[in-house]
């Protein structure tokens, strides 16, 4: 699979020094991955997050 | 709904439609892991392999897609789904202990579609919210009249009653991520619901189980409990 931009999916920041996740080529920094992992339902950012991670599968 | 809206949401639906027999037809996921590949890179990922993770996420996005038809024709945005089951595989990825379930596509299936539903409830509760401080008029001098002002219990009291309300809602929303069986003894030993309490050996003979297999099921279902709400805090 090819690996796109080297910035993150969902926040735009560069590659950081903390790895993070690369999903279909799309790579997902460290602070966004784990917020993401703690995500209530119910977080003001959850669409934030939702959004961005629709890239991946595009 | 004017003919415009109905062209539009026709649109969505059929895109991400289309995105997904994309995805299906071209074979564009990764294949699913084998249980031992699986077992592999859990215990890769428990040594603190990040690359591993990776794996565990990507060879099951088709779960996503899997249980996402289960929701066409719910009327929500097809690459929202997608996006709200990815979530929900992250966060089974990140929470998965392999002591407690057996395999992590299980466990996974399970996020995935509570993740979607619990988005949905959430939504669905939002459409009809109303904040107690909502401003919804003014008295005779021009003040601004709250919504928590013209209700006939004092303020105080709607304000715990709101906050006792919330925990319930956190407690419902936490006892959905046990087993049916784990939901069900609590119920019955805490009389939730409305549910008359029962001792564990009332529960037992219900349930055709042992006593002790009560005892066992309940302590689990606390621990899982209080994880949760652990994690939240």
């Amino acid at each position: 699979m090819m690996m796109t931009a080297g910035k993150c999916a969902i926040c735009g920041a560069g590659p950081a020094a903390k790895y993070g996740l690369v999903i279909l080529g799309h790579y997902i920094c460290r602070p966004c991955e784990e917020a993401i992992s703690g995500l209530a339902w119910d977080d003001p950012r959850y669409e934030f997050y939702k959004s961005g991670l629709k890239k991946i599968w595009r | 709904m004017l003919p415009g809206l109905w062209t539009l949401l026709a649109a969505s639906v059929i895109q991400g439609i289309m995105l997904l027999i994309s995805y299906v037809t071209q074979n564009s996921f990764p294949k699913p892991l084998t249980e031992e590949e699986e077992k592999y890179y859990l215990e890769k990922l428990a040594e603190g392999d990040e690359k591993a993770k990776e794996i565990l996420i990507e060879r099951n996005l088709r779960l996503v897609a899997h249980i996402i038809k289960k929701f066409e024709g719910s009327g929500d945005d097809f690459d929202d789904l997608i996006s709200i089951g990815t979530i929900g595989l992250i966060k089974a990825v990140h929470t998965f202990n392999v002591k407690k379930s057996s395999r992590l596509a299980t466990y996974a299936s399970r996020c995935i579609e509570n993740e979607i539903l619990m988005y949905m409830r959430s939504k669905k509760k939002m459409r009809a919210e109303m904040s107690l401080y909502e401003p919804i008029g003014t008295d005779k001098e021009g003040n601004e009249i709250h919504f928590m002002d013209v209700l006939s219990t004092d303020a105080e009291a709607v304000a715990e009653m709101v906050s006792r309300n919330l925990d319930r809602e956190q407690l419902w929303r936490k006892l959905n991520n046990l087993t049916p069986q784990e939901r069900k003894v609590l119920m019955l030993r805490f009389g939730l619901k409305g549910k008359e309490r029962k001792t564990q050996k009332e529960i037992a003979k219900k349930l055709g189980i042992s006593r002790s297999y009560v005892s066992r099921i309940e302590k689990r279902a606390i621990d899982r409990l209080s994880e949760q709400f652990l994690a939240e805090a």
